[in-house]
């Protein structure tokens, strides 16, 4: 499928490798549109924000500290989450995420950091990547308030995003004519995370044209799947739709028990094709709605900037590859 | 703004946004998913399966099963229980025709609109049935698919705790081999012996003998009887 608008590149080096002087270095830039018409769309940014750190770093035995192994010379707390007073809820600015080996894109949401060492909100999973050293990348996570930047048609308390939490709830949020607040109407909420490789569902009555910038991910991205939630998810490629046929979901899908539903791009979100995983004698391959295996020839594919949703029996996760190194 | 005056605002706004409620249903057979049997034991080259849920409120177990004294009547006492097909919902688009029909089994309903009696988390059950096919009717109306699965005699009932009506927009695939737990098999028999291990066997009732074959029995009797 030929993407409405192409990916506009600004210029830069790939993304180089400074593992010795923990710097950052321009990567692939770039900016992709999506519209989405009156109604309710699914969107997944494909572009994330430029690494601020790259390096190698100690990964504390408790998973609670990450230590690059030179000293990177950082502004205390200049990647706190945010510090909203209650009930304004707080979220992570920053992650780490592992950008090589065996963990590549497993992602780390940053609680603090000092001027030597990040502090991560949860400990390191899996348990494995304690004690070791790992080439990492600090980068400021993509928000509502940063994906919506330069967007228009967004109409005051009637566009509505809804996320999924990996705990089955949803969080609603509206737009309120300046930026996102919560479901109280008053909690700003702009800051609310969007996580690579995922997205949400928008509802507006006038049509809306997102312009998302930033950088196209170089690395493998681990994007979880949650049971009994509502995954918006897809791949991070800002150029064109990825097909489903081969696609790596099989390796991550229950055979015959997850579901993947791709939707109409139209406002009316219906279904658009349903599709599963599964073995019919010749190993794991993506099946359509009648249990059928895709064909290589089959053009269905997750839309470009919008992504599917995929629903699980157990929780699992997706390695998306970088279009950068397929 | 006050806090009102956001809500009004908001409720307004909510009603000029496109409904979008929707969710797929998903169900096939094979050695790896379960398959229904015969009560023989044999795979089924006729019937299919009905999948959906009570409008009218889950009936209990013993009520479903005391439907197995007649099973050619049993998909119109369903019906009279308040059965809704999912595929007979309105704005339902059906798998490809046959699709939940035997001998072969695979495909999804989409488009399946949520809400009303068909609430998230609604319980699903999948039902089978060994003669006929599913007449699909006039979505909405459940009393036209009534000539369903004409002719059967064995039926099986499936109700898994994880059959549950999905959220929106999501979907669900309903496998045999996830029903596994006490109350979930409530008409049929898994695990016979020789059946794969997901496998559900359906039940049929064993035939009341006529009354001139109960006669014959009698006199059969009573003359052996009077040669002793």
């Amino acid at each position: 499928m030929k993407p409405n608008l192409p990916l506009t590149l600004l210029g830069a080096a790939l993304l180089a490798v400074p593992a010795v002087f923990g710097q950052a270095t321009s990567g692939v830039m770039g900016f992709s549109n999506v519209s989405a018409p009156a109604g309710t769309s699914l969107v997944v940014p494909t572009l994330v924000n430029s690494s601020v750190f790259q390096g190698l770093a100690a990964v504390s035995s408790d998973g609670l500290t990450i230590t690059p192994t030179v000293a990177p010379g950082w502004t205390a707390g200049a990647y706190a989450k945010t510090s909203f007073g209650a009930p304004v809820p707080n979220y992570p600015k920053f992650y780490a995420e592992i950008v090589s080996g065996t963990y590549e894109g497993i992602l780390i949401d940053i609680d603090t950091n000092s001027t030597t060492a990040l502090t991560a909100i949860s400990p390191v999973v899996p348990a494995a990547i304690r004690g070791t050293t790992v080439q990492i990348a600090v980068r400021e996570h993509m928000t509502l308030d940063k994906v919506s930047q330069g967007a228009t048609g967004f109409s005051a308390y009637a566009t509505v995003v809804n996320t999924y939490n990996a705990n089955g709830s949803t969080s609603t949020r509206y737009y309120d004519g300046a930026g996102w607040v919560a479901d109280d109407f008053s909690s700003a909420a702009g800051h609310s995370v969007v996580y690579p490789g995922t997205g949400f569902v928008v509802s507006t009555p006038t049509a809306v044209a997102f312009s998302l910038m930033g950088e196209v991910k170089p690395t493998k991205t681990v994007v979880p799947l949650y049971a009994g939630t509502t995954n918006v998810v897809g791949a991070l490629n800002p150029a064109s739709s990825t097909l489903l046929y081969n696609n790596s979901l099989k390796a991550s899908l229950g055979q015959f028990s997850d579901v993947i539903n791709n939707y109409s791009t139209d406002g009316n979100l219906s279904n658009a094709g349903t599709y599963y995983v599964g073995d019919l004698g010749a190993g794991a391959q993506v099946l359509d709605g009648s249990f059928s295996p895709l064909a290589p020839t089959a053009t269905d594919a997750i839309p470009l900037n919008r992504g599917v949703i995929v629903n699980v029996t157990g929780d699992t996760t997706w390695t998306v590859t970088s279009p950068l190194a397929p | 703004m006050n806090r009102l005056s956001k809500l009004i605002i908001i409720a307004v706004g909510a009603s000029c946004i496109n409904a979008s409620a929707v969710v797929t249903i998903g169900h096939t057979e094979n050695a790896t998913t379960g398959e229904f049997r015969l009560s023989d034991g044999t795979l089924p080259t006729a019937g299919g399966v009905s999948i959906g849920f009570f409008s009218s409120g889950a009936p209990s177990d013993a009520a479903l099963q005391a439907l197995s004294s007649n099973v050619g009547t049993a998909y119109t006492q369903l019906l009279a229980l308040g059965w809704v097909d999912v595929r007979n919902l309105s704005g339902t688009t059906s798998p490809a025709a046959g699709a939940w029909d035997f001998p072969t089994i695979g495909g999804t309903a989409s488009n399946v609109t949520t809400g009303g009696t068909y609430a998230l988390n609604t319980q699903l059950y999948v039902v089978a049935f060994n003669a006929g096919a599913y007449v699909a009717g006039t979505q909405g109306n459940m009393a036209s698919t009534s000539t369903s699965f004409a002719g059967s005699t064995e039926w099986a009932v499936i109700k898994d705790t994880a059959y549950k009506n999905a959220a929106d927009p999501g979907g669900v695939a309903l496998l045999l081999s996830s029903a596994t737990g006490a109350g979930e098999v409530i008409v049929g028999t898994e695990g016979a012996i020789g059946d794969g291990a997901n496998d559900i066997r359906m039940f049929g009732a064993v035939p009341e003998p006529s009354r001139a074959l109960l006669g014959m029995i009698g006199l059969v009797a009573l003359f052996v009887r009077r040669r002793r």
